[in-house]
């Protein structure tokens, strides 16, 4: 049995090598597991393409069967008409037990950009899903990937990986905006600026359910021009302290040098909005609002950049710590995976080796007891347990090479010259 | 009790981040056995002294007071496995289970046949307003805790979730609508007693101390219920922290007065507290329940 992946991700290539080197569309990556099924229909495959990474995984029967690196880096230089020399470097292969082990670590988002995210492992799921519907997975691939599924979610149970949020918009809204209302739906969210944060934190409110979207920009086509993108309602940048006081939500991620909003102007919006909880999220560097705006009262929540980003920081911490943790558990699965396999390689071997020479020993006890009519059934039966010793005792030695050098990997040899020599056939 | 002090133990390694996947159900295990341990007890209570848990003795009445939160709890936990309320109800629980063991067993000679229903209905009242107002108590410290997380800008440890700052602010003003009536009303009830009872043999007076301070902190609570209620755009921070004073404060005098009027250190000659019994006859049955 032979497991191999071949691989770019993050850690080895730039984003123009794995942008090239991706497969864009699910109609793309079906057609190059058509031309991968041609030319090695032996092979079971699975390919893994999002934007960090592109993996291809092989699993073959025979160690001599299936496509090389060189092979597969030939593949991908023909398929997406890059040049081989212009990636090579970058693409690295890993075999048996580093292929497990790589599989493992990439679904557990060990290998991830942002540590412990839990979109690598559907991104996982997603990727076996299509090569099954594709006829290219085997029972190696789905050993291999529905126990790295199993993994990833025993690394998840069993420590802290994923928890914690590590992204600035999802710390504003998960960590401290669901700490300070109950429901997004009835709430009116103002952005100020057009920056690319805002759109972020954007997705995040919407998922909670955010649906009263005004944009104030000094540019009213600005701000129409994001209104529009983000469904929202674009007002001019005079309604400014209208518009805060009517909000719930403000993100203000401005280009501004100084501060847009300072404590009087607040004081301002107070008067006009009464007494309302305000949660609000100053994402321009440098800052938009006054820091001082967070201290008129208690019912004002003001979170700058800094803030956000020293809870992602934290986070990030803390999820570093349970690294160590998680690759344990993923060195112990793999142990017990490749177990698994070359148990699966060895075990029909051994078992009809076993069949073969007890069936033999059968014939002769019958033939020897013909002969030895005389033999009453306590004789009989001695004579058989003594000549079942014998062969148990002739087959433990080969049998026990073989278990030995299972655990280190497919006996191939060892295989081979057994069938060989005792006439075993597949 | 053993079993509340597990549950909180668990509930204080949870929070400590000891993440462990058989935690929660093991805090759900011990403070179900404790349940069953305190509902067997009540009843068996209510078997001895042939009449309901409620209306036998203060000892009792605490003792149903606890059970109302761990069963809350347990509804709770249910719900929401996440949320943190143990680390706030166990203290309580176990504030009120050690507290039983100081105040009198002794059954209540007021509590004659005729009025038994009235007197019943006046305890479940009380009762029942006081697990309300000891939620608005555990609540409004969440909303605290969970408001100076918020202004610190800081992170709750991963074993630690509250709920919002509006949703507790609803649910505390949920808790303290429903509990204000409910006192009132078992208050009412029991002036009404007081009066009906002094017709009779019995020679009680108005001007018992437990009374009086019991109706004091009630007029506090219902100033600030009022207040509350009343007052437009008012602060949440403030009214958390006006309900953690006023609930506080009727909650230790729920507890508080009886102990202290139990053990003598007042010497107050209350409906509530059976001063005509001799205090070795007190101490003796104290001494024999913790030994049980």
């Amino acid at each position: 049995m032979n497991l191999q992946v071949v691989y770019c991700n993050h850690q080895t290539a730039g984003l123009d090598i794995r942008e090239k080197l991706a497969f864009s569309s699910k109609e793309q990556l079906d057609s190059a597991y058509s031309v991968l099924k041609k030319s090695y229909p032996e092979t079971e495959m699975v390919v893994i393409s999002t934007c960090n990474r592109v993996e291809l995984y092989t699993a073959t029967q025979e160690s001599e069967s299936g496509p090389s690196h060189q092979d597969l880096a030939k593949f991908f230089s023909e398929f997406h008409q890059v040049p081989v020399s212009d990636f090579f470097e970058d693409f690295l292969e890993r075999t048996g037990p580093d292929a497990v082990r790589h599989l493992f670590q990439v679904a557990s988002s060990l290998d991830s950009m942002v540590l412990g995210e839990p979109q690598i492992v559907n991104q996982v799921k997603e990727a076996y899903q299509r090569a099954t519907d594709n006829s290219l997975c085997g029972p190696l691939t789905h050993a291999l990937f529905q126990q790295a599924i199993r993994v990833s979610a025993r690394v998840r149970t069993e420590t802290q990986l994923s928890e914690g949020r590590v992204s600035i918009a999802s710390v504003a809204v998960g960590t401290f905006g669901k700490g300070i209302f109950e429901r997004f739906d009835n709430k009116t969210v103002l952005i100020i600026g057009a920056g690319e944060m805002a759109e972020e934190t954007l997705i995040y409110l919407k998922d909670e359910g955010v649906d009263q979207i005004v944009v104030v920009n000094r540019s009213l086509e600005n701000a129409q021009k994001l209104a529009t993108k983000i469904g929202g309602e674009a007002r001019p940048y005079q309604d400014l302290e209208d518009c805060m006081a009517k909000a719930d939500v403000i993100v203000s991620t401005t280009g501004s040098n100084q501060p847009i909003v300072d404590v009087p102007c607040f004081q301002r919006v107070l008067e006009k909005s009464g007494n309302k909880t305000f949660f609000i999220l100053d994402l321009g560097a440098p800052r938009d609002i006054d820091s001082a705006v967070g201290e008129i009262n208690d019912n004002i929540f003001l979170y700058d950049i800094d803030d956000l980003e020293a809870t992602c920081e934290k986070n990030r911490h803390a999820r570093q710590k349970e690294v160590e943790k998680a690759l344990a558990i993923i060195d112990e699965e793999t142990d017990r995976f490749m177990h698994g396999i070359y148990h699966r390689a060895t075990g029909p071997i051994i078992k009809q080796l076993r069949e073969q020479w007890h069936e033999v020993r059968e014939q002769e006890v019958e033939k020897l007891f013909g002969r030895l009519s005389h033999l009453d059934e306590k004789d009989q039966e001695l004579i058989e347990r003594s000549i079942e010793q014998i062969v148990n005792k002739l087959l433990h030695p080969p049998l026990e090479v073989l278990r030995q050098e299972a655990r280190e990997g497919t006996p191939h040899g060892l295989l081979d010259a057994l069938k060989q020599l005792f006439h075993i056939r597949d | 009790m053993a079993s509340y002090l597990v549950a909180f133990g668990l509930e204080l390694a949870r929070f400590l981040r000891k993440k462990n996947k058989f935690i929660r159900p093991l805090i759900f295990l011990f403070s179900f056995a404790g349940l069953v341990a305190q509902t067997a007890y009540i009843f068996n209570r209510a078997q001895e002294t042939q009449l309901p848990p409620l209306l036998s003795s203060s000892h009792d009445w605490l003792i149903v007071f606890s059970w109302l939160l761990v069963s809350i709890f347990l509804f709770i936990n249910l719900i929401d496995e996440q949320l943190s309320i143990g680390l706030f109800l166990f203290p309580l629980v176990l504030v009120l289970v050690i507290s039983s063991y100081f105040v009198d067993s002794v059954t209540n000679p007021l509590v004659e046949p005729a009025i038994r229903s009235w007197a019943l209905l006046h305890a479940s009242l009380l009762v029942l307003g006081g697990v309300g107002i000891a939620l608005c108590f555990v609540i409004s410290a969440m909303y605290l805790i969970q408001h100076r997380r918020l202004k610190q800008k800081q992170n709750f440890s991963e074993g630690f979730h509250l709920p919002s700052l509006a949703k507790l602010s609803r649910l505390n003003r949920g808790a303290l609508m429903i509990s204000a009536p409910l006192l009132t009303i078992g208050m009412g009830i029991g002036i009404g007693l007081g009066v009906y009872v002094r017709k009779g043999a019995q020679s009680i007076s108005f001007y018992d101390p437990v009374i009086i301070i019991y109706e004091i902190v009630w007029a506090v609570m219902m100033i600030s219920v009022i207040f509350i209620l009343r007052t437009k755009q008012l602060n949440q921070k403030h009214i958390a922290q006006l309900t953690i004073w006023t609930g506080g404060l009727l909650l230790l005098t729920f507890i508080g007065i009886q102990i202290l009027t139990n053990v003598r250190v007042l010497n107050f000659d209350s409906w509530h507290s059976h001063y005509s019994v001799p205090l070795q006859e007190i101490q003796g049955e104290s001494a024999e329940r913790i030994n049980s």
